[in-house]
């Protein structure tokens, strides 16, 4: 699980196949003053895949170095990933009634409601993927009844398995006083 | 006020004096210049370290130092969006609409944008928790495409979770606005 910005190398060969080194990444902390005998650390392994974090030597090396070339002639495939400290936040207004949808860009790390007065007594909220189902505390509806602000919902595991471009479908239901709020999905790059 | 991406490091008071983070070098030209500023980094007792997001500082958020110190509970650290790289929510809004949003960090930007001309009094409202005026509301009056909000002082004093409440109103003329917000750490 990678916090900050990585970059996710996959080689797409049989496990049988050597590993592909990128020999202008470091793994050492120091960089490459401390770290030459580590150039070259960086292997990727047939059928498999790294998280690389994104410093300067990931960065040139998928720009223009090492990992681009291996990209160009189709040797191995990367992405730019956000990890889980560094979400990518979506907002989705919904009302009572009337569910919305959206494409997940990842993972979710985190789901927020926020009304502009106090919902009904009872209210509930849910989020469910496609594929995932219920991605709320056990898989159910939360109960926001009279929320008036912000609420931070707790998250069921099966959150953390959502896939990219998954179809996230929302439903509040507030069936008087305040019919209306705002849900913020926040997303990062699904676990390797 | 930092720009671009950066690691803000805030110590917890668990331990006595600043904490010393020894793999992030605060040079900007790293390790080979300059070795005698290893280990530079402190967080002060009570206080906050923001730390540019360069390869030290990620790979000791990822697996080093700072991520050691996150586990033992001595400090916090977010990943947090200078004023350059915010991060940015858009709502569609109706005539007459009001919404809330939970605030992401403070505001350093606010537009609105029409597919049609807004009525020259309409008016666009954004408040914080405290009933505090984000922009200028009469910045709403005719708009035809984009129009950039005027952001108030309190707009830099804004909190990640506060509770913004956000008005729309084309004095009737039935024209829907897209209110995009950008925020920062």
């Amino acid at each position: 699980m990678a916090e900050g910005l990585f970059i996710r190398v996959s080689n797409a060969a049989a496990d049988t196949t050597p590993s592909v080194l990128l020999d202008d990444c470091y793994l050492a902390t120091d960089g490459p003053a401390h770290g030459l005998t580590r150039s070259g650390a960086l292997y990727v392994p047939g059928g498999g895949s790294v998280d690389v974090a994104y410093t300067g030597d990931v960065a040139r090396s998928f720009e223009t170095g090492c990992l681009r070339g291996m990209i160009d002639t189709g040797t191995l495939t990367a992405e730019f990933l956000r990890g889980d400290a560094a979400g990518e936040t979506i907002a989705v207004v919904v009302d009572h009634g009337t569910a919305q949808v959206a494409a997940a860009l990842g993972k979710i790390v985190s789901v927020k409601i926020i009304s502009s007065g106090a919902l009904n007594d009872p209210a509930t909220i849910n989020v469910e993927g496609a594929t995932a189902g219920g991605v709320l505390d056990g898989n159910v509806a939360a109960d926001v009844a009279a929320l008036d602000g912000l609420s931070d919902l707790t998250l069921a595991d099966e959150a953390a398995e959502v896939a990219a471009d998954e179809v996230l479908t929302i439903t509040l239901v507030s069936a008087a006083a305040i019919q209306r709020a705002t849900v913020q999905l926040t997303f990062a790059g699904a676990d390797a | 006020m930092a720009e671009g991406l950066f690691i803000r490091v805030t110590h917890l008071g668990a331990s006595d004096g600043s904490l010393l983070i020894s793999d992030v070098n605060d040079a900007t030209d790293g390790p080979i210049h300059e070795n005698s500023k290893a280990g530079a980094v402190y967080v002060p007792e009570s206080g906050t370290s923001d730390l540019v997001y360069t390869a030290d500082v990620a790979r000791s958020f990822e697996s080093g130092v700072i991520r050691s110190a996150i586990t033992e509970g001595l400090v916090a650290a977010t990943f947090e969006r200078g004023d350059s790289v915010g991060q940015t929510l858009s709502v569609v809004m109706a005539d007459t609409d009001t919404i809330a949003i939970g605030a992401l960090g403070k505001l350093v930007g606010a537009s609105i944008v029409t597919s049609g001309a807004s009525d020259a009094a309409a008016t666009m409202t954004i408040q914080n928790s405290d009933g505090d005026d984000m922009v200028t509301a009469a910045d709403g009056a005719a708009v035809t495409g984009l129009g950039a909000l005027t952001l108030s002082e309190d707009a830099a004093a804004l909190e990640a979770d506060d509770v913004l409440t956000c008005a729309w109103s084309d004095n009737g003329g039935g024209q829907g606005c897209t209110l995009q917000l950008t925020f920062a750490g």
